[in-house]
């Protein structure tokens, strides 16, 4: 099995994947900055950002995990010095890493709504335990409606579907009443 | 009109939700390399110092990403349990099956 697949089946390689890379990388981002505490921020950055590219099947790599690591870190150093590209430009290989970056910002500029829903969603586990099992799968662990519905015993896939927007739309209602 | 508004606030409250489970995952996966990170710290700084005399144990604490188990290992764990069962079942039947061909068996003679 690769390190791809094995990021991929495992939920949590990405921890062994920290240790495995972390001295070549951080040898190879020393050339920028001694700073240890500041690299490591940007390797686990960088570890994140992989691991979300990862949950994509289209997404392949011809370079190493290794040097795709260390494009990512380079990239965040321009970008937090207020000059960096959005692309990850390896040879032969351009990841967009955008969209990382652009839920980044969006979760910044939204910090006041958040973390109303974060208070109101603590709530709701306490008062629908089933609803925000359901709503927990889907968007924290991206299983499929089809797992869900297997493993919380829903008929079918579109069952769970319809559920899922009921709880949604409950918990709607419980975020615009709080104040 | 206000049917598109309605929809339109649902989607905005299906991203809210969306960033919101995320910005949590983000955070979680933060605080497991944060760990990480500092385990790898205390090992080095162990190597540079080995005069230490007296340490506090420490117990690895294993973080767990989910708050549930995956639906995965559930399954999985539910088809081992009824391949179980169906082998319990069937090695009851044998042995009830050789027991009373056991007692006919006795009787005829």
């Amino acid at each position: 099995m690769t390190e791809l697949e094995l990021l991929r089946t495992n939920h949590h390689y990405y921890a062994s994947l920290y240790r495995q890379h972390r001295v070549v990388v951080f040898q190879h981002l020393k050339q920028f900055t001694k700073d240890e505490a500041y690299l490591a921020d940007l390797y686990q950055d960088a570890i994140i950002v992989l691991f979300e590219k990862v949950k994509d099947p289209e997404f392949t790599l011809t370079c190493s995990i290794r040097t795709y690591l260390i494009a990512i870190c380079r990239n965040q150093i321009f970008k937090r010095a207020g000059r960096a590209p959005e692309i990850v430009i390896i040879e032969g290989e351009r990841t967009n890493y955008n969209d990382w970056f652009t839920d980044q910002l969006e979760i910044e500029r939204q910090k006041s709504q958040l973390d109303k829903l974060d208070k109101v969603l603590n709530h709701f586990e306490s008062i629908a335990q089933k609803c925000y099992e359901l709503l927990y799968r889907f968007f924290y662990m991206k299983e499929s409606f089809e797992l869900i519905a297997k493993v919380m015993g829903y008929t079918n896939a579109d069952n769970a579907k319809n559920q899922k927007a009921r709880c949604q739309k409950k918990l709607r209602e419980l975020y615009l009443e709080e104040k | 009109m206000s049917q598109g508004l309605e929809l339109n606030q649902m989607d905005q409250f299906e991203r809210l939700m969306e960033l919101s489970f995320l910005r949590e995952r983000r955070k979680q996966m933060k605080l497991r390399l944060k760990q990480e990170e500092n385990s790898i710290q205390r090992l080095i700084r162990a190597d540079l110092e080995p005069t230490i005399k007296y340490q506090r144990k420490r117990q690895l604490v294993v973080h767990d990403d989910f708050k549930y188990s995956e639906a995965e290992a559930i399954l999985a764990s539910k088809r081992q349990a009824k391949a179980q069962k169906i082998k319990n079942i069937t090695m009851f039947t044998i042995l009830i099956i050789i027991a009373l061909a056991a007692i006919i068996y006795y009787f005829s003679k």
